[in-house]
């Protein structure tokens, strides 16, 4: 018995194994796949550095002629200029954002409000609203007021933002122990020490995380500075950039490099930003831990 | 330094009352300590004297100062959490120095009686460690040098032990005691733990479902508790409660229990409206009940369930006339599960409560101070029938 059953174990063992060529060609299916989509996502990122220091870029993706040309040309002048209206706006939008994110998320969290958790609720569908639905009224109310410039289309974009914002910090208050604010009252402290001293540093990372979003949403933004903003001088970046594709010869070596200057800011914000989300809030020490 | 008189406050949630009629009384310097199961209403009435909760009816003076509608900051108390409640983001010293900054005291002198508090609580190389650095004793230790560096009228401490293990909690409370010898601060300190409120409190308040329900030194709680709640709570292992009846005659009180009768001591007497013939629920402690292998004892017959040794001693769990009680036994006896034993009570401490509201039915006042030796075998010669 123990025999015959020990053969026709050895009989199979011999032959090759067939889930292994399944396993092998479902290998090279999947990353064949994906190694064609990363190409699709890879050639524009490619086309760019390679176009940003070619001194003849062309559409096509080619071998550059190098040189810092290019680069040097976007961070002067016009360039320049449009970088730095870029930042006036985001910074607006990022403080508007982030200040009346930190009071109402603080509300939002400590206090009774009644219909609370609804409104949170209906904040947050809210977002789903396009921008492009609400800017023809906006461009009206700027219009006639004589708003069409940098500073209150920083303001509307930090408004676009404050929903999220608000979401973020509200969240990272509720997570920052109640004792934390009792210690410090019981110490005279009032309530904007509190707040300040107290609720913002501990809730720094969500808080953080909101601003960098802040920023990075009103860096990006295209529709409300093209509609808001009418003085050439005041072109944020993503107009800038739309310009040059629709003049007569597209300059496109610049394009390149001012994209890569441009998204700079971005990728850098973006690695910051990474570590609070990943990392979670630690509250290591505050509480029993 | 300070006093506190609490008087008829009350507190509700709702329907729900999380601290009901209490009145108790502080003296200037005293330890009192709010004693009772999580749930009693002690926290909450912790948090109305810090002026974190407000009552809802009643009134809290603080050195006849009414301050009911006083905010926490303006009563001038300090008072540790439970959960110590440290600022992650500042290291132990700008923990410390938070409240004198915020109130713009002298930096100078901040900085000497923040050195000097450190010293006293052993923090004077952590200063510039951050809370997450920290052991759970030091942390313990940050919270309450901050609340000392106020030179509170009043400290307030919630649970400040519960998060420390065994050993540490031991060496804190030795501690606590130490330092409020020191600083005679008036305190009120909040626990479950009776071991706590009997080793450092000059008065327990003993509390129950919001209710109040007996304030005195730790050995008036423990001698003499007003009910059958209060008796079962405080003493570990918890007090026997047998079904029992109790009679008067001439010649003083009887109990029956345990297939027993037993004579009070002539001290002994009922209180003013309790009936003088009724059925009564008996308690004793497990350390006032003897056990006795011995052959010629007189006393009711019990077998043994369980032995739980201690090492100095042995807790027997006992099966006496179909009622389950526990006694303590010296240790090294040779006692296993299955023996017969001898029960002596201890008439001196042997108490009655009310069968249905669970009030304590004999009036103790007359009773002296103990001058009998340990209980151990033998040496008993009362309690015979």
């Amino acid at each position: 018995m123990i025999q015959s059953a020990s053969a026709v174990a050895d009989g199979n063992a011999g032959g090759p194994p067939i889930a292994d060529v399944k396993k092998t060609r479902e290998w090279f299916v999947t990353n064949g796949l994906l190694a064609i989509i990363g190409l699709a996502f890879l050639a524009p990122m490619l086309w760019l550095a390679l176009a940003a220091v070619d001194a003849n870029a062309g559409w096509a993706l080619q071998l550059p002629h190098f040189t810092l040309a290019n680069l040097i040309a976007v961070t002067r002048g016009d360039y320049l200029q449009a970088l730095l209206n870029t930042l006036e706006i985001s910074l607006v939008a990022t403080g508007v954002s982030t200040i009346a994110g930190v009071f109402g998320g603080y509300a939002l969290s400590r206090r009774n409000i009644p219909l609370s958790d609804e409104l949170m609720v209906g904040v947050l569908f809210l977002t789903g609203i396009p921008v492009a639905i609400m800017i023809v009224p906006v461009f009206e109310v700027f219009a006639k007021y004589d708003l069409l410039s940098l500073v209150p289309t920083g303001v509307f974009l930090g408004v676009t933002s404050l929903p999220f914002a608000l979401w973020l910090i509200k969240t990272a208050i509720d997570a920052v122990p109640k004792e934390l604010e009792e210690a410090a009252t019981i110490e005279r402290a009032n309530i904007l020490q509190v707040i300040l001293h107290v609720t913002v540093p501990v809730a720094l990372p969500g808080i953080f995380a909101a601003a960098i979003y802040s920023f990075i949403n009103a860096w990006g933004a295209f529709l409300p500075p093209l509609v808001l903003i009418s003085d050439p001088s005041q072109a944020t970046g993503p107009l800038k950039i739309y310009g040059l594709i629709g003049s007569a010869a597209v300059r496109y070596g610049d394009i390149a490099a001012f994209s890569i200057v441009y998204s700079l800011p971005v990728v850098v914000l973006y690695i910051l930003m990474s570590r609070p989300f990943s990392g979670g809030f630690s509250m290591g020490g505050a509480v029993k831990g | 330094m300070a006093t506190v008189s609490i008087e008829q406050v009350w507190r509700r949630f709702g329907p729900h009352s999380a601290v009901a009629d209490l009145t108790l009384d502080v003296r200037d310097g005293e330890f009192l300590v709010l004693l009772g199961p999580s749930g009693c209403g002690k926290t909450t009435s912790l948090r109305m004297l810090a002026g974190l909760e407000r009552p809802t009816s009643g009134i809290i003076r603080l050195d006849d100062r009414i301050v009911n509608d006083v905010p926490p900051g303006e009563r001038d108390v300090g008072m540790v959490f439970q959960s110590y409640a440290l600022y992650p983001h500042m290291n132990v010293y700008r923990n410390l120095a938070f409240g004198p900054r915020i109130r713009r005291e002298n930096k100078a002198e901040t900085h000497k009686a923040l050195l000097e508090v450190s010293e006293v609580l052993g923090l004077s190389a952590l200063l510039d460690r951050r809370p997450s650095e920290l052991s759970g004793g030091q942390r313990q230790r940050v919270a309450l040098g901050r609340a000392l560096l106020r030179r509170p009228k009043l400290f307030l401490m919630d649970e400040p032990l519960s998060n420390l293990d065994a050993a540490l909690r031991g060496q804190v409370r030795a501690e606590l005691v130490r330092l409020h010898g020191q600083y005679k601060i008036t305190t009120v300190y909040v626990t479950h733990d009776q071991v706590e409120a009997m080793t450092m409190a000059d008065k327990i308040a003993v509390m129950f479902a919001g209710r109040l329900q007996q304030a005195g030194t730790a050995q008036e709680v423990f001698d003499n508790p007003v009910n059958m709640m209060v008796a079962t709570f405080i003493g570990s292992p918890p007090m026997n409660i047998l079904p029992g009846h109790l009679s008067e005659d001439e010649s003083g009180i009887r109990i029956e229990v345990l297939g027993q009768t037993l004579r009070l001591p002539s001290w002994a007497s009922i209180k003013g409206t309790h009936a003088s013939a009724q059925q009564v629920s008996v308690g004793i402690r497990p350390t006032d009940i003897i056990a006795d292998t011995l052959a010629d004892c007189t006393g009711p017959r019990a077998r043994i369930d369980f032995v739980e040794s201690m090492g100095a001693e042995t807790f027997l769990t006992l099966t006496c006339a179909s009622n389950k009680l526990i006694c303590r036994a010296p240790g090294r006896l040779r006692l296993n599960v299955g023996d017969e034993v001898g029960l002596v009570l201890d008439v001196n401490y042997l108490y009655a409560f009310d069968y249905e509201g669970g009030n304590s039915i004999i009036d103790r006042s007359g009773q002296a101070g103990d001058a009998r030796p340990h209980p151990t075998k033998g040496v008993v010669t009362h309690g015979t029938i």
